[in-house]
């Protein structure tokens, strides 16, 4: 009964999550790169372009102040792009004033994981899944959202 | 005489040859290989040109010195560039040559980013410029 009802806040806050961010993304000029385009160009041309609300900011500034060892992974970017790109994560983060906090459940004001899949309210959810399901050849790992959430 | 015909047409033969070759890479590929050679030039006394050939060899070979979950540039983008890639994370990667994405290798920028990042996570260093202008010319003529 318990997990139905974590279930079901948790697909609530996800939904509410995705909800504002293709609100956000509609009202976005297509012409130029700003700074959700240059963050989905850039860190969606290797993997899915996480929500910036599902990390705290001190996440996101953890996580881009060392692109060049982005897990095992050189994903520097230059300068400007990657100031433009941490600017945009930290406004919209889990924590960010006005933004959905639904995935600081869990997590202290200093508390700065470095991935979504250790984030409580990720494991929550994730708790029934099958791990055999993670190493699919379509999904692969944890980190790929989209190998299980689309198509 | 007969000798002096037949040495011509090889020479014109080698000549079209040549710019067939020439022909196969596209002027936006040709800059930035200009650019590279420049840079070899500088770098290399005894630079004498990219070789497809050479830039196969490098695309397949597995490396020891990077990240070893991605040995070989091969790790990613499959052993033929034709078909599309995966990331690490499971994200597709598209053709890398040029005859199936055809704005591959026109941005100089976006080139030495990519080239920056991927030698050093497969490489674990920076790729020469030799390394560089055969990896473009192989693509480039695939």
């Amino acid at each position: 009964m318990r997990t139905q009802f974590t279930a079901s806040l948790a697909v609530t806050a996800i939904a509410a999550v995705i909800g504002s961010w293709l609100a956000a993304g509609a009202t976005q000029s297509a012409t130029m790169r700003d700074p959700q385009e240059a963050f989905r160009q850039e860190c969606g041309a290797c993997h899915w372009a996480y929500l910036p609300e599902l990390l705290p900011a001190h996440s996101w500034q953890k996580i881009t102040s060392d692109l060049s060892h982005h897990f095992d992974q050189n994903a520097s970017l230059d300068a400007t792009t990657t100031r433009q790109i941490t600017d945009y994560l930290t406004r919209h983060a889990a924590d960010a004033p006005g933004a959905n906090h639904s995935f600081m459940r869990g997590l202290s004001a200093s508390d700065a994981p470095l991935r979504v899949t250790d984030t409580p309210l990720w494991r929550a959810i994730h708790e029934e899944v099958n791990p055999l399901a993670f190493t699919q050849p379509r999904v692969k790992t944890k980190a790929n959202c989209m190998g299980c959430h689309q198509g | 005489m007969k000798l002096i015909i037949r040495i011509a047409a090889a020479a014109c033969l080698a000549a079209s040859l040549a710019l067939v070759a020439q022909a196969a890479v596209g002027p936006g590929q040709q800059a930035v290989l200009d650019s590279i050679a420049k840079l070899a030039k500088q770098t290399d006394p005894n630079f004498s040109g990219f070789s497809a050939e050479r830039g196969n060899a490098f695309f397949l070979v597995h490396h020891t010195t990077g990240n070893a979950e991605t040995p070989s540039c091969s790790t990613c983008h499959t052993i033929n560039p034709r078909n599309e890639g995966q990331t690490t994370v499971g994200k597709a990667i598209a053709p890398m040559a040029v005859s199936r994405t055809p704005d591959r290798f026109t941005d100089l920028t976006k080139v030495e980013k990519w080239f920056r990042r991927n030698c050093d996570t497969v490489l674990g260093r920076q790729c020469t410029p030799q390394e560089k202008g055969d990896f473009i010319t192989f693509m480039s003529g695939l």
